[in-house]
This record gives C-alpha cells, sequence and structure tokens, in this order.
C-alpha cells in the first residue's frame, strides 16, 4: 500500500511539474501586434495625446521625438468575412502614433492602449525624419532599436525629407508601405539613384567607424512615396547635414558602387534625346600617395546598350555613330561625377564615396595617419577622373 | 573581502532550486527500476507455481493392455466426453480382430482416413496365406503390410495416445496388441497464401506467410535451394504448445546471436504464447522503450534478406507474423521495393521516407512552436497571413493541435475496425468535414489542417507498421515539449530520442547503427541505396561470419 | 544496460574519438569568438590568429597524445600517481576535475543567458534542468553512447552552421577583410590568446585515449579534431567580419548570433536564421556539456576507485550552483576568459613536464 501512495506521489510531482512549467513565455502570434515599419519623427503630439493630455494623463517626460509605428494586419471581426468581400475597403494597416523622449518607454505605452503587445521580430523599415536626425545624433537615436533583441539588425533604415511618419501611409488599398519601402530596395538593378540598402547593422558598423555615410531618401506627396536622392550624415556627429539629389546621387553611383541599371540621358548635339542603359560597369578608386600629398584617380567603365535614340531621320547604328554617341553619353558622366565631387568636397566637405576605404585598404599607414579628420583632409584632396563607356549593342533595332 | 565572497554563496533559492534537479532524475531512476522490477517479476523466468496441469485424466503411464474391451473403455472415459472425438470400431476383414479407429472431427482428413485405414481393413483385410501369420508379428503386418499411410507412429500408452489424437493424428487400436498405432492425418484448415495485408508492395513477390507454421517454413525452403538454411524447433507455452522456430543462415549468422536469442526463447514461460507479439515482448531488451526492438514482416522475401545479412527469423505457429531480429533504426524506413527498384529510385524513396518520418515526429510541435514561441522565425508575409487566419481561433495552437491530431488518430483507429469497403471512404469523407467543419467554426486555423494532413500523410509512408506507431506516440511528446518549452523543448525531445537511441540495443546491436559510428561499408545502404554490384559486403553490424555478400 | 561504463566492452573507435574533441571544442564560444578576437586585436587579420593557434594547440595535443599513449588503457586519473605519486596526482586531478566541472557550469551559464532570445519569460532554471536532465540520461549510458550522440549531432549542427553561415555571404563585403596585415603581425598576435581559448576541448583525450579501441592512431584523431574546429573558426571569424565588419562587431555582445540576424533569405521556407542557428548550437553546447560532466565525474570515480553513477548524480548540482555564480553577463565572459587561462597552463604545462617526468623516472610503456 505504502509503495502505491509513493507511486502516486511520485506521478502527482512530475504532473504538477509540468502543469506549472506549461506555456511560460507562449504567446500565440495572433495575440500579438506585429509592427512592420518605425517612424521617428521630431515631437508633434497627436490629437489623442493632447486630448487625454489635458485630462490629466501623463507621465513626466520632455516631447523629443514622436514613434509612429505600423501595425499589420490590424484586428478583423471574424464575422466580416461572411459578408461581401468586396465592399470592404479596409486598410490593411495601423499606424500607431505617440510621444515622449525615451524608445523603450513610448513601446511600453503601447501597452496600455492595446490589448496585444508589439514584438519587433518583423520590423522591414525604420525611417527618420531629416529634421530629428539634424538636431539628434543616430547614435542616440537608433540606441534602442540596436539594443533591442527583437528587432533584426537587417531591417532597413531610411531617412525622409519631411516628417516620417507620412511615408508611412497610404491611400493605395491592399498597400503596406513599410513592405512597399523595403521592397523598392530591391529595384536597384533598374536604376542607379537608389543606394544600397542600408541595414541597421550596416549603419551600426559606419557610426562605429565614424566615417561619413549616406541614407537614401524617401520623399512623400499626397500619401505617395519616391526614392529620391540620399541624405547625408557626418562621421564625427551623426546627425543630418544636407542630402545629394538624384543626379548627384547618379554621379555617385559610377564610382562608389557597381551600377547594373539605369538610364543615362543626354542630348546629341543635334538636340534630340539619346538614351544609355548601362548594363554592367567596374569602377575603381585608385588612392595615390607620394610623400604627404595623397590624391585619388576614379577609372569608370561601362558596358551597355544604347535603348533610345530620337534622331530623325533615323541615323543607322554605324560603328562611327555608336563612337560617338559614346563620347557623348562619357561626357555626360563626367559631369555628373563632377557635380558629386564639388558637392561632396566644397559644398557638405564629408566623404560619402568611400575613398576612405579605398586609402584604408592600400595604404593602411597613410590611413591611420590622416583618418582622425579625414573629412576635412578629403575636401581638400585632388581628385581625377576617367570615363570609358562601350555600347555594345542597341536593342533590337538597329536603325 | 568577506562581504564580497558572500556575494557569491547562493541563495536559499539556488539551493532549492539545485536539489531538485537532483531530486527529480533520482526519483525517475527510483521509478523506473521500480517499473523495470515488476515487469521483470511479472514475466519471472520461473512461475510463481510450478503447476502445469499435467492431465486431469490421470493417464500418465498407463500401459495399453491389448484387452480391447478394457482399453476401449479407458479410451472413452479420457475424451469420450469430447464432442468432436469419433470413435470408428471395425473387424478386419479376413480375422475376426476387432479395430477402433480414434479421431478427432474437423482436425483430421476424413478421406484419408476413408481410403487409406478402413478401405484396406475392411474391404481387402488379410488375403488366406496370411492369417496364420498375421496374429504372431500383429503390429509389424499391420504397419508393413495393411496400412498405407506414411506417417504411423507407435505408442505404448494412453498419454500419447490420447495427446495425439488431440493433436490431429488418427488412433488405431488393435485387439490383441499391446502398441496404440498413431497415424499422421492431421489436416487443419488454413488459408491460401495471399498478397501480405499491411506490407502491400507494387514489386515484389505477392505471397505473404499464412498462420500454418509448415507452409511458412515450407516458403522459406521454397525460396530456393539453400543448403545452409537452419530450422531449429522449440516447443514453447505451458499449457498451450506452440511451435516455434528459429531461422537463419548457418554460415553467415553470428553464433553469439544464435546462441543469445535461443537462450532468451528458452527463458519464455507462458501459458499460450498467442502470437509473435507475445514472444517479442517477452524476449526484447528494453521493455520502457517506445521504439520496437525486432522487426516484424509478413513477407517471406523479408525474411530471406534478413538471413542473408546475417540476421535470425522467429516464426510462431498460428501467426502469419514473422520477428527478424535484431533491427536498427535505419532499418524501419526501408523497404523491400528499395532494393527492387533500380538504385537512383530507390534512393530517392529511401530519403523522401526519411523526410516523411522527421515530418511525421516534428510537424506540429514545430507548428507549435512557431506559433506560440517564435513568431519572428516565420517569414512576414507568412506571419501576416497565419495571423489573419487564426484570428478568432479560440484556443492557443497547443490545444488546437492536439484536438486535430486526436480527431486524425480516432479517425485512422475508426477506419481500421469498419469494413474494407467503407473503411477509406469514412477517412477521407470524416477528415474532409472535420477539418472544413472546424476551420468553418472557426475551431483551428486553416494553417494547422494543413500541417496535420501533412503529419497523416506522411506518417503513412512508413514502411514498418508497427514503427508508425512509434511515431504517432512520439508526436504526442513532441508536441508537448514544443507547448512548454518552444523550439528549444523540440530541441530537447530531438536530443532526448537521440539519448534514447544511442542507448538502446538490439540483441546487442546498438539500436543507432550503422548511422554511427562512422563506417563507410554500411553506409552504403542507407540514405542511400547505392547499386547492388557496389554492395558487396553483408553488413558489419551483424557481424556475419561470411562476409562477402557474393558468396 | 549496466553502468559499467570503465568495462573493456565500452571502446570508441578513432572517428569517434575525433568527433568528441571536434565537439568539445565547437560549443558557446563560437558566438563570442570574433568579437573578443576584435576586442584583443583590433584587427580583420584575426583569420590568421587563428591559424597560428590551431599549430599550438596541435602541438599540445601532440604533447597529451605521446604522454597517455605511454600508458594504454588508462585515463589521467588512473596514471597520475604513477608518474607523480599520490599526493601531487591528487591535486593535479582535482584541479583537472574542477577545470571540467566549471566549463560544464560555464557552458549551462551561456545556455541560459542565450535563451532569452528563444524564450523571453520562461525562468532560466527550468531551461537548465531539462537540458542538465537530458545530459545525465546520455552520460548514465557511458562513453561509447556519449559518443555516438556527438556523432549523430555533428553532421547536422555542421551542416546547419554551414548552410546558415554562408547564406550569409550576402552581406559578405571583402573589403572588410582588407588590407591583410595592414597594421603588421603584431595584433595579430594579440589575437592569439582570445582564440586559444575557444579551442580548449583538446584536452579530454586525456580521458578519451584510454577507451579507443585502436589506440594507435590517437595522433590521427587528435589532428582530425582539432582541423575541423579550426576551419569552422576560419570560416565564421571570416565571415562575421566579412558581413559585419570589425567595427560593426565590436559592440554586438553575440556577433555570430547578429550575423544571422542582419539578413533575410527570401523565397525559403525560414527567412530568419538565427533561432534555427542557436537552437542547433543548443546541441553542440550539450555535447560540450556531457562531455565535461562525464570527465569530472569520471575523475571523481577512478580517483577514489568508485561506482560511477553515484558521482554523475553528485555533480549535477554542484555544476549548477557554480553556473548560477556569476552575477551578470560580464562576469561569465570574464568567468570564461579565466577559465581559457588556466586551460592553457594546466593543459599546455603541466602535460609536457609529466611527460618529462615519466620518461626520466620511466614508468609507462615506451610508445611503439
Amino acid at each position: 500500500m505504502k509503495r502505491y501512495l509513493l507511486f502516486v506521489l511520485r506521478i502527482a510531482v512530475a504532473v504538477s511539474l509540468v502543469l506549472n512549467t506549461g506555456c511560460w513565455s507562449s504567446n500565440e502570434i495572433e495575440d500579438l501586434s506585429v509592427y512592420v515599419g518605425l517612424a521617428l519623427d521630431v515631437a508633434q503630439e497627436s490629437k489623442f495625446e493632447q486630448g487625454i493630455e489635458k485630462q490629466g494623463a501623463s507621465y513626466p517626460k520632455h516631447n523629443m521625438l514622436t514613434a509612429t509605428v505600423q501595425i499589420v494586419p490590424p484586428v478583423t471581426g471574424k464575422g466580416q468575412k461572411q459578408g461581401g468581400t468586396s465592399s470592404e475597403q479596409a486598410t490593411t494597416y495601423i499606424n500607431e502614433k505617440l510621444t515622449g523622449d525615451s524608445l523603450i518607454q513610448i513601446f511600453r505605452q503601447f501597452a496600455l492602449r492595446r490589448d496585444r503587445p508589439l514584438i519587433g521580430h518583423h520590423l522591414k523599415v525604420i525611417v527618420v525624419s531629416s529634421e530629428l536626425a539634424k538636431r539628434y545624433s543616430l547614435e542616440q537615436i537608433f540606441d534602442f532599436v540596436l539594443r533591442d533583441n527583437d528587432i533584426r539588425p537587417s531591417c532597413l533604415v531610411l531617412v525622409s525629407h519631411r516628417n516620417a511618419f507620412e511615408s508611412l501611409s497610404t491611400s493605395e488599398p491592399g498597400e503596406i508601405p513599410a513592405i512597399y519601402l523595403a521592397g523598392l530596395v530591391k529595384n536597384r538593378y533598374r536604376s542607379n539613384k537608389i543606394i544600397p540598402p542600408v541595414s541597421l547593422i550596416k549603419l551600426d558598423s559606419r557610426m562605429q567607424s565614424g566615417s561619413s555615410f549616406l541614407l537614401q531618401n524617401v520623399i512623400t506627396s499626397e500619401n505617395e512615396h519616391k526614392f529620391s536622392g540620399a541624405g547625408i550624415f557626418k562621421g564625427s556627429t551623426k546627425k543630418w547635414i544636407g542630402e545629394l539629389n538624384e543626379f548627384d546621387l547618379e554621379g555617385l553611383s559610377w564610382f562608389s558602387f557597381d551600377v547594373i541599371g539605369g538610364a543615362v540621358k543626354t542630348y546629341a548635339h543635334e538636340g534630340y534625346t539619346i538614351t544609355y542603359e548601362p548594363k554592367r560597369s567596374n569602377s575603381k578608386i585608385i588612392p595615390k600617395v607620394q610623400g604627404d600629398d595623397i590624391s585619388f584617380h576614379i577609372k569608370v567603365s561601362s558596358e551597355g546598350s544604347l535603348m533610345e535614340d530620337w534622331s530623325f531621320p533615323e541615323i543607322p547604328s554605324s560603328e562611327e555613330y555608336m563612337r560617338e554617341l559614346e563620347k557623348l553619353f562619357e561626357k555626360q558622366v563626367n559631369k555628373q561625377i563632377q557635380q558629386v565631387l564639388y558637392k561632396m568636397q566644397h559644398v557638405y566637405r564629408v566623404d560619402v564615396g568611400g575613398f576612405n576605404e579605398q586609402l584604408r585598404i592600400k595604404y593602411p599607414k597613410v590611413w591611420n595617419r590622416v583618418k582622425e579628420d579625414w573629412d576635412e583632409t578629403f575636401s581638400s584632396i585632388p581628385i581625377t577622373y576617367e570615363v570609358d563607356m562601350n555600347i555594345t549593342d542597341f536593342g533590337s533595332s538597329n536603325d | 573581502m568577506w562581504s564580497i565572497l558572500m556575494t557569491f554563496i547562493p541563495s536559499w533559492k539556488l539551493i532549492a532550486q539545485a536539489f531538485l534537479l537532483l531530486a527529480v532524475p533520482v526519483l525517475m531512476i527510483l521509478m523506473s527500476k521500480v517499473i523495470r522490477k515488476s515487469v521483470v517479476n511479472t514475466f519471472a523466468l520461473k512461475p510463481d507455481s510450478p503447476s502445469p496441469p499435467e492431465t486431469e485424466i490421470g493417464l500418465a503411464n498407463v500401459p495399453i493392455t491389448g484387452t480391447y474391451d478394457s482399453d476401449i473403455v479407458t479410451v472413452r472415459n479420457a475424451i469420450g466426453d469430447q464432442a468432436d472425438v469419433l470413435i470408428r470400431e471395425i473387424v478386419i476383414s479376413g480375422t475376426e480382430t476387432r479395430v477402433a479407429i480414434v479421431f478427432l472431427e474437423g482436425l483430421t482428413d476424413s478421406d484419408l482416413i476413408d481410403s487409406h485405414l478402413i478401405t484396406p481393413l475392411i474391404h481387402r483385410g488379410v488375403p488366406e496365406e496370411d492369417r496364420s501369420s498375421f496374429h504372431d508379428s500383429l503390429s509389424a503386418y499391420l504397419t508393413e503390410r495393411l496400412i498405407p499411410a506414411s506417417d504411423i507412429k507407435k505408442s505404448s500408452d494412453f498419454q500419447a495416445l490420447v495427446e495425439g489424437i488431440l493433436f490431429g493424428q488418427t488412433g488405431v487400436l488393435v485387439e490383441g496388441l499391446q502398441e496404440v498405432l498413431l497415424i499422421g492425418t492431421a489436416k487443419g484448415k488454413s488459408r491460401s497464401l495471399e498478397e501480405p495485408m499491411s506490407e502491400a508492395l507494387l514489386r515484389g513477390p505477392r505471397t505473404g506467410f499464412t498462420e500454418r507454421i509448415s507452409d511458412n517454413t515450407g516458403l522459406l525452403r521454397r525460396h530456393g535451394e539453400n543448403g545452409s538454411l537452419t530450422l531449429t524447433k522449440f516447443q514453447i507455452g505451458s499449457r498451450v504448445k506452440k511451435i516455434l522456430i528459429l531461422a537463419y543462415m548457418r554460415d553467415i549468422a553470428d553464433p553469439n546471436l544464435v546462441d543469445e536469442v535461443t537462450s532468451r526463447i528458452q527463458r519464455i514461460d507462458i501459458d499460450d504464447p498467442i502470437e509473435s507479439g507475445y514472444i517479442e515482448q517477452l524476449i526484447e531488451d528494453n521493455v520502457l522503450s517506445p521504439f520496437q526492438q525486432m522487426q516484424n514482416t509478413e513477407r517471406p522475401d523479408r525474411v530471406i534478406a534478413g538471413l542473408l545479412e546475417g540476421r535470425v527469423a522467429i516464426l510462431l505457429d498460428g501467426t502469419p507474423f514473422a520477428l527478424v531480429l535484431p533491427v536498427t533504426f535505419s532499418m524501419l524506413l526501408q523497404s523491400p521495393e528499395d532494393y527492387y527498384e533500380r538504385w537512383l529510385p530507390g534512393s530517392f524513396m529511401r530519403l523522401l521516407r526519411f523526410l516523411a518520418a522527421l515530418l511525421a515526429l516534428l510537424a506540429p510541435a514545430l507548428y507549435i512552436s512557431f506559433i506560440s514561441f517564435h513568431p519572428g522565425l516565420i517569414p512576414t508575409k507568412l506571419a501576416l497571413s497565419i495571423i489573419e487566419n487564426r484570428q478568432g481561433v479560440p484556443f492557443p495552437s497547443f490545444i488546437e493541435a492536439l484536438i486535430m491530431e486526436i480527431s486524425i488518430e480516432i479517425l485512422r483507429e475508426a477506419g481500421i475496425r469498419l469494413p474494407k469497403p467503407i473503411g477509406p471512404a469514412m477517412g477521407i469523407v470524416g477528415g474532409l468535414i472535420i477539418g472544413d467543419a472546424a476551420v468553418n467554426a472557426g475551431i483551428v486555423s486553416p494553417f494547422l489542417v494543413i500541417v496535420v494532413a501533412v503529419t497523416a500523410i506522411s506518417s503513412f509512408t512508413i514502411p514498418v507498421y508497427s514503427a508508425g506507431l512509434t511515431l504517432r506516440i512520439l508526436r504526442f511528446t513532441g508536441m508537448f515539449c514544443a507547448a512548454t518549452l518552444g523550439l528549444f523543448g523540440v530541441v530537447m525531445f530531438f536530443l532526448l530520442i537521440c539519448s534514447h537511441l544511442v542507448r538502446l540495443k538490439s540483441f546487442g546491436v546498438p539500436y543507432v547503427t550503422p548511422i554511427v559510428p562512422y563506417g563507410f561499408s554500411d553506409w552504403k545502404d542507407l540514405f542511400v541505396r547505392v547499386p547492388l554490384k557496389i554492395m558487396k559486403m553483408r553488413p558489419v553490424m551483424f557481424n556475419a561470419k561470411d562476409k562477402d555478400r557474393r558468396n | 544496460m549496466s553502468g559499467t561504463s570503465n568495462s573493456q566492452k565500452d571502446q570508441i573507435t578513432t572517428s569517434q574519438t575525433a568527433v568528441m574533441v571536434i565537439n568539445y571544442m565547437l560549443g558557446a564560444g563560437i558566438l563570442t569568438l570574433p568579437r573578443t578576437m576584435v576586442e584583443a586585436a583590433k584587427t580583420p587579420d584575426v583569420w590568421i590568429s587563428i591559424l597560428i593557434s590551431g599549430t599550438i594547440i596541435l602541438a599540445s595535443g601532440w604533447i597529451i597524445v605521446k604522454l597517455c599513449s605511454r600508458f594504454q588503457g588508462q585515463t589521467l586519473f588512473q596514471f597520475l600517481p604513477e608518474i607523480t605519486g599520490r599526493a601531487i596526482a591528487m591535486l593535479i586531478s582535482i584541479l583537472v576535475i574542477s577545470y571540467f566541472l566549471a566549463i560544464s557550469a560555464f557552458e549551462i551559464r551561456i545556455m541560459a543567458e542565450t535563451g532569452f532570445y528563444l524564450l523571453e519569460g520562461t525562468p532560466s532554471w527550468a531551461i537548465v534542468m531539462t537540458f542538465m536532465w537530458i545530459g545525465l540520461y546520455l552520460i548514465l549510458g557511458g562513453v561509447s553512447c556519449l559518443s555516438r550522440l556527438y556523432e549523430i549531432i555533428l553532421p547536422i549542427t555542421l551542416v546547419f552552421f554551414l548552410i546558415a553561415i554562408l547564406l550569409s555571404s550576402r552581406i559578405f563585403d571583402i573589403d572588410h577583410l582588407r588590407p591583410v596585415l595592414g597594421s603588421g603581425i603584431t595584433p595579430v598576435l594579440k589575437g592569439i590568446k582570445p582564440s586559444l581559448l575557444s579551442f580548449t576541448g583538446y584536452e579530454i583525450m586525456l580521458v578519451a585515449l584510454a577507451y579507443m579501441k585502436n589506440q594507435g592512431k590517437a595522433n590521427k584523431a587528435m589532428i582530425a579534431g582539432v582541423t575541423v574546429p579550426v576551419v569552422i573558426y576560419l570560416i565564421t571569424v571570416i565571415m562575421v567580419i566579412g558581413g559585419l565588419s570589425i567595427n560593426g562587431l565590436e559592440k554586438r555582445t553575440w556577433p555570430t548570433l547578429d550575423l544571422m540576424r542582419s539578413f533575410e533569405v527570401q523565397g525559403l521556407i525560414f527567412e530568419r536564421f538565427e533561432s534555427l542557428l542557436l537552437v542547433i548550437w543548443i546541441m553542440q553546447i550539450f555535447s560540450t556539456f556531457t562531455v565535461t560532466h562525464y570527465a569530472a565525474s569520471l575523475g571523481w570515480s577512478q580517483m577514489f576507485n568508485r561506482n560511477f553513477r553515484p558521482f554523475v548524480f553528485a555533480m549535477l548540482p554542484v555544476i549548477y550552483l557554480i553556473a548560477m555564480v556569476p552575477k551578470d553577463i560580464n562576469q561569465v565572459f570574464n568567468l570564461g576568459d579565466m577559465f581559457g587561462n588556466v586551460s592553457v597552463y594546466l593543459f599546455g604545462g603541466v602535460p609536457l613536464i609529466l611527460l618529462f617526468v615519466s620518461i626520466l623516472r620511466k614508468k609507462g610503456a615506451k610508445p611503439e
């Protein structure tokens, strides 16, 4: 009898152990708010916040930034599914805005407002407004984001010309702006106005290295978005100091990152439009050090096709004509490069073209000497460049 | 200094946890010892009281007197009250010698008795010239001249007579003879050779074992002329005696293995081993393991293939299921077809089966851990659609999965019990309707239905039915682990199974061979099945005497 | 089923010995290795340090094999008294055993610390206890069961690890690794020490060699056992630095995990690999834990010549308490560094002395 009693006791202990331990950290996926986009703005209290503050619902804080999270998918009643599906044109996301001075505190404030807590695993895009980045260093703004275990370092970082939260809203039904923005980056093979995506981890490593860097700029108008240019962040302060426009970016792309798509448009001597589509390009920044003098030489070569030619009457695509056009395109690219170099060296006085990397790799000793004040040194370094364009084909029609 | 040291002294809570850490496994070990002991006690080597009910008839050592009248009375007293015992009394023609033919109705071949026993005795009788010498050598004359039967035994006591009759022999009591003739006329009803139900193949022999052991041994013999096939006979069962045959290749099988199996069989003590499953459970290494340690099969070709690898087979009278042993984990996922088809499709099928086994084991557990613990691991788009699908599902994923898995198991069990024509239809209809209705009612999410269906289908690919059962049980354990500790729990579950598998042995062969230890020669027949021309050697793991497969 | 793990029957093959060494080496260290090395060396050239320290480890492994093969079929704990006499042997044995216990505890603690990536909210004792109980069940099976399990999990972990880390090539940038030797050889030498720490594990040969079926091949097992981790570490460090750059990884607590978090592969069932890697890597941590737990228990049992099983049980709470001593993660890392240092002296220096002493005092058989 005693044996059985002991046996029952053991079973009971085992069962209670299992029951007690059951489902500690389990949280059903539908009981969570998945946010895919995060926008950071200068403090701008929403009507709701102003309203509740009037009723005294507040906690001690300085209004420094406004965080907008984009939550998908919004809770829909199950009943709606039965009714006509075509009639509901509900948006597929919710944007939630809160203001405060600590990102994590703001995030935890959401817990007071939503029954489904936020999880950051699926965060795809973070948009920072240039206004905010002008005031605070990115290191400060992104500190929480980089520490958080949920948010993946693969998340894309963008800067917005105006309010960042605007870039997270759309008037197109069925579209989730954050995912849409993340998808735009993949179009690099179609346009050389898109810089290689800067993920959180890349941002972190650039901030740690102390060099200046670019973030893709997104502008919004009428709830529609476009990538346009890039914001420049100075390495020493990590603050926004200005931006390169689309045309500058094209110039930068020729030597800073390999061009795999896009269009170079210029005008022939007679004034008609000709357009070249680069298929591949090869660029090299060659640092030269003689004594204390550093100089760079940029070598760009590109292969592509002549994709548009408005000449009238049609000029047949002869060898000489091609050479002639190549010269024109080279001139155009030269112009682009010259402009962006001028902006970098004389307007903003920062190196965002990767010159420092090449110097570091080729002349590590020299680099160690100059790296402290590189941006200043860079702005007075002579840079020469040569461009070589090759039209290898002219599409399906050759006249 | 002291205070710094003090901070490193663990708190009471930690010590309590450490105690718990120690106490639980100690308790578990004790518990498993108790269970093991009670299991061993139940099937002790010797029965508690040695009382095989030898004979209530009390015929032991009662000799046959040769006096016809008294002998026939003794027989009648012993078995005359049995409904199926028939006693036919005749007189040998030409003499006045009375003869009683005692046999069982239904177990004996009455044609044979009529034509080969009664006809010669009544019809032909003893010819004129022999009548004088007939009585002098009665026994010899009967067996040598009169009764044209192949299987005639002589016995001089009633015990043997009665037992012989009850086993289907025909007893012939002759007046004036102090012996009895036992003529082998047994003819049990047996079914014809059919394709095995549980192990159907598209390509391969269509015969399966039957319930009659002589048929089964015949099948093995008839497989091909083979001098080294050895069939050793055992009689087991204390009340109901049954024939058990141990089959092996004399010059291939490891003698140590044969000895081990023999000694384990001899230790069996049970009133009646009804099916070979009884034998399996009585001689297996580990009673508590969820994994089978012997392979059961209805296919003679599978048995022969096993024997040729150096394994040993056990056949039991009364069941079509033979046991092949030892078995290792990888064999549970092998099908004879792997060898009959060419090596590429064979290997592909086998890889597919490994994948299916993995799915059948872990798919619901992974579902639970992803949905409830690691929403970050799911691709974003999939996560979004799952969230939308699961909106309004009232249960946590564990309960949800449990509901569906249990209903699938019930359906499957029901499908087996139902008559053949209805079974599959019920399975499909039931599955479809329950799945669809459950989704519509919002009890489960459509995604889970996919997972459960994939799991169920995967588990049907396991070629050994019993192994499928093991996976089904373990699947639920995996789900519990996932529900408690998420993906970590699943990994712990996997490690636990692996730890168990590496400790498990089947007749001295570690269960995980040939996966480990690494050995190229046995890997040729593991995940892929290399061309037969390359598989020149017998598996190393069974320690075959003759290592070369080409001999 | 009997627990006589020291019996003659409990033998392991050469490949199993090699796998045991590999699995012991590949533990929690790989998750932090790129950071510790870069912190010490401040150069992307740390992969050279790995090659150098791999060679050093091979040399000390060779010494251990040389020492052990003088005493066929005996573990360190059994032959020590022969060389040094009882008192010193006791001292060294206790040191070695405490080292094994400490490593075991360290792995447990690291697992508890990374656990929150997987299970936020679950108390760490629950995670740790499940882990240790399963380890206990395995260890009771003896050395052959241990090595069999290691052979099962090694290919699984390696394949998943290699797939995951090679998929990170999409963010790999060779410029992060250049220039080679840009700041000279001195920083590379500085990187050797932290990398030596992650090579602790070859010392299991002191125990494992006694169980080898073919002890003549011990050197082969040693070379294979060291080479595989060298290659794995090399790939890891190169991919992590190439993916994150030394600036990016310096501030990450678990750089190898962060590398996995830094890219997404679309179109596969898994887009994200960090939890997958962590889960798979738990198996490696499990093997390091079990092998050290086993070695420590075996050490006690052979020192006192007692049955092995009670010690396995007794070591459970000890390891747990040691594991929970550090207050925070920095203390854990410091502790890890300390163990690494100890290991260098204990298993680099002591075996050499023992070898000399045993040659001088003509103890043990000369290996053929």
